[in-house]
């Protein structure tokens, strides 16, 4: 069978009486005889015959619109797939017990008072430290030599009286003298 | 977009292109709808859906395409797996009635075929019964000229075994078409 597609070939083309002697021994690792070389020929030649009756099919247009179409609804389908994600049981199983705890925890304290004390904020912007200082620091000044002490002198003098024979005289008697001085009359 | 190829184009698909999903659909809508429709009893609203669904497929797993494989190979592999599953669907809606495939030998179906219907539905019937392995070989072979190699990696099966399978599957059409020589020569 290594070389049927070369048997078909020589069907297609030429007839048991066309073939050569050489043809007609290769032939025969098929066939065992001309009646039956023909027989095949003319099978294939009507198959032939009958396949070209397809051969005018054609597929609609609605076809390829419809395939656009559900391509387009795969892809909107596909944004949402994490919506429609199958979850395995055991998620299941533990969303339902966490959803359980939690709503099992509200339930116990929903008649419960809660006693809600008033929080004081304060604003603090400066701090103040005080302390008690533990030093003393005095200023002092040292003089390495020392001076004596300036001896105080004290003044005894005395007030001298006015004199008897001196008398003062005034502005206007002055200015009368010098005129008689200067001019020699008065 | 039309220079390149379809593995780059894949790479531009999952950098989210828009772009290149419409050239790669416009490159094999028409191949993949013929492929559909013979594969799914020739029912073109069926094979329309089905290419609806593959391209919607392509988008989903993009990212599973490995960028050294063949684009073509793994886009049919894909569409191959379709059909195997709505043939396990259909076979379980069917289990409990009178189906069509399944009774009486080859010889009875063609002899039934030769009286009352043309060479499509003989043709037809003879792949629902030979089963959806030889309608897939058919289909990909015949109607989409796919390389053994391709077919091989498309239904993940030894190339040898494709060639073996394709071979007794050509004699067995070949002996039930036998008697619709007339239908070309029409």
């Amino acid at each position: 069978m290594e070389n049927f597609e070369e048997f078909e070939e020589l069907l297609r083309q030429r007839s048991y009486a066309e073939l050569t002697e050489n043809e007609k021994q290769w032939v025969t690792q098929f066939i065992s005889s001309e009646a039956e070389y023909e027989s095949l020929r003319q099978a294939d030649r009507q198959l032939n015959h009958y396949v070209t009756a397809t051969r005018k099919l054609t597929p609609s247009p609605k076809i390829w619109a419809a395939i656009k179409n559900d391509i387009a609804q795969n892809k909107k389908a596909a944004k949402v797939y994490w919506l429609n994600t199958s979850i395995p049981a055991y998620a299941t199983l533990v969303l339902l017990m966490v959803v359980g705890i939690f709503s099992w925890y509200g339930g116990s304290n929903y008649n419960s008072t809660t006693v809600y004390e008033p929080k004081i904020v304060t604003h603090i912007d400066t701090v103040f430290i005080a302390s008690k200082p533990d030093t003393i620091v005095r200023e002092r000044i040292v003089y390495l030599k020392t001076y004596p002490t300036p001896a105080i002198i004290q003044a005894s003098t005395k007030r001298l009286e006015n004199m008897p024979a001196t008398k003062g005289i005034n502005m206007k008697e002055k200015e009368e003298l010098e005129r008689l001085l200067v001019s020699g009359s008065r | 977009m039309t220079g390149l190829s379809d593995e780059d184009l894949m790479d531009k698909v999952c950098g989210g292109d828009e772009r290149a999903l419409e050239e790669i659909y416009q490159r094999y809508s028409q191949p993949l709808l013929r492929y559909f429709y013979r594969m799914l009893w020739q029912d073109q609203s069926k094979a329309e859906d089905f290419l609806h669904d593959l391209f919607i497929k392509i988008m989903e797993k993009k990212v599973q395409f490995e960028s050294g494989r063949k684009y073509s190979t793994w886009m049919y592999s894909i569409a191959h797996n379709m059909c195997k599953n709505e043939y396990r669907k259909k076979a379980f809606r069917s289990s409990t009635q009178h189906s069509f495939n399944g009774n009486g030998n080859i010889d009875e179906l063609i002899t039934l075929q030769l009286d009352h219907t043309s060479f499509h539905q003989t043709l037809e019937g003879l792949l629902t019964k030979e089963g959806e392995e030889a309608r897939t070989l058919f289909v990909l072979r015949h109607e989409l000229d796919m390389s053994v190699a391709e077919i091989s990696e498309v239904i993940n099966c030894p190339e040898g075994t494709v060639k073996s399978r394709l071979f007794y599957l050509k004699k067995k059409l070949a002996l039930a078409l036998e008697h619709y020589k007339v239908v070309l020569e029409k």
